[in-house]
């Protein structure tokens, strides 16, 4: 083993912890400048391969969910695996064209991507009035919708706005994909009598069970939105989608 | 998952568990930030490379024992992005229309912090310039604390002492590297860049 590989090692076993004589070393690295340099800068690649680490796993991760592998080719194939490969290409070609012709208009996520858009901040804050109110109605307009969920969960019941932000805390759960708790909020905002948000509850109610590829549940509400309410003009246009 | 059941397996040591763990956070935080990122006027690829970031600061956290539990896994990881977003883009002198900082953002994430996040990046690209046989050693011995016997019949390689001497070399190519760009908190964004 060279001097080099043996320094290496000392080094090595000092910073994962597995030196026998730990003080013996720390006496020789006050005593030399340069080792105590190279013991650093170890010390940062090593922190660095085991971040680095974390760093791939999260790309494998990321591949995995959003990118489809292509396969490396050295352009050798023999001819009948390029038959074989057209052929492929051709009936996914025909199969995607199929798809977009007959099935997009009932893709509900797409649908829900189309007519969802937030709802503006209407909550009127005072002084005197909660605190957490305003930091909450922030995050939400500030798109920080988780962090608006926990915020608005603290708001005590107590306070003069707790049913409007129960809407807003709905709509954030949305924006989250926690479409399950959505609609359950939803709902019960839904039988409060004369709630101040009852004709947005409808149209989200029924953007959420549209999400969450309900379509009869979303088409029941649609119906139920009127004239003069809001998103009159967009649930009917819906309700023609969704009965093509 | 719940934040129980990801502690758990990201404490685990275990590669697998550790693995399922840090899915299950890509799926539920990954959105968010892509969101928040694209919103913002940034691009598809600084919000992998910041979600990235954000997860080595909090599996530091974790290591560290700094993560509590206070708030959410989800709610904390998307903190550390949005601290890390706001540092970039005071470093690009770029205006930041986001609001203030507030507290318990404020003490997610340190200068040292988004460093260590910074190199881990470059070491991350250097090590794609090792080879995958390199990059497989380093990641088995210093990130999953595997011995020089797995090691050794991992690669088929004759010895425990041929297998030592393979990660030696890794390490030592790694470092040259590493000198040779001649890193400082300074080069990191450029090198990032």
């Amino acid at each position: 083993m060279s001097k080099e590989q043996e320094k290496f090692d000392d080094i090595e076993r000092y910073l994962l912890d597995k030196s026998a004589d730990k003080e013996s070393f720390q006496q020789r690295m006050a005593e030399n400048e340069e080792l105590t340099e190279e013991v650093d800068l170890h010390r940062e690649v090593f922190d660095g391969v085991r971040n680095a680490a974390i760093r791939e796993k999260i790309k494998d991760i990321h591949l995995k969910h959003t990118e489809s592998k292509i396969a490396k080719s050295d352009g050798k194939f023999p001819l009948w695996t390029v038959g074989i490969a057209a052929s492929v290409a051709l009936l996914a070609i025909v199969f995607a064209g199929y798809k977009l012709l007959f099935t997009t208009v009932y893709d509900h996520d797409s649908l829900y991507s189309q007519y969802f858009s937030p709802y503006p901040d209407a909550v009127s804050v005072r002084g005197g009035d909660n605190e957490q109110i305003g930091e909450a109605m922030r995050l939400y307009s500030s798109g920080l919708y988780q962090e608006a969920i926990i915020s608005m969960s603290e708001v005590p019941v107590e306070a003069r706005q707790y049913a409007d932000i129960r809407f807003y805390q709905a709509l954030s759960l949305l924006e989250t994909h926690q479409t399950g708790k959505a609609i359950d909020l939803l709902e019960q905002l839904y039988q409060i009598d004369k709630y101040r948000f009852f004709p947005q509850v409808k149209w989200y109610l029924a953007l959420a069970y549209l999400k969450n590829d309900q379509p009869q549940i979303c088409t029941k509400y649609l119906e139920t939105i009127q004239t003069d309410d809001f998103k009159y003009q967009e649930a009917r246009q819906l309700i023609d989608i969704l009965n093509r | 998952m719940t934040d129980q059941e990801i502690l758990i397996k990201l404490n685990s040591g275990n590669t697998s568990q550790q693995n399922e763990a840090f899915e299950a956070i890509y799926l539920e935080v990954y959105p968010l930030i892509r969101n928040f990122i694209l919103k913002n006027n940034g691009s598809e690829e600084t919000s992998l490379d910041l979600f990235q970031d954000a997860m080595v600061i909090f599996y530091n956290h974790i290591r560290e024992r700094r993560f509590q539990g206070a708030s959410s896994v989800s709610t904390y990881v998307f903190g550390i992005s949005r601290n890390l977003w706001r540092a970039y883009l005071r470093k690009e002198s770029k205006t930041i229309q986001l609001e203030e900082i507030s507290q318990l953002e404020r003490v997610l994430v340190s200068d040292e912090q988004i460093e260590l996040a910074g190199v881990s990046s470059v070491v991350h690209r250097l090590l794609g310039e090792l080879g995958e046989n390199c990059r497989k050693i380093l990641y088995m011995y210093y990130f999953e604390n595997r011995s020089m016997m797995e090691v050794k019949e991992y690669f088929d390689l004759g010895s425990d002492q041929a297998a030592k001497t393979k990660k030696y070399r890794c390490m030592q190519q790694l470092i040259r590297l590493f000198r040779k760009h001649k890193i400082t908190p300074e080069s990191i964004l450029d090198f990032k860049g």
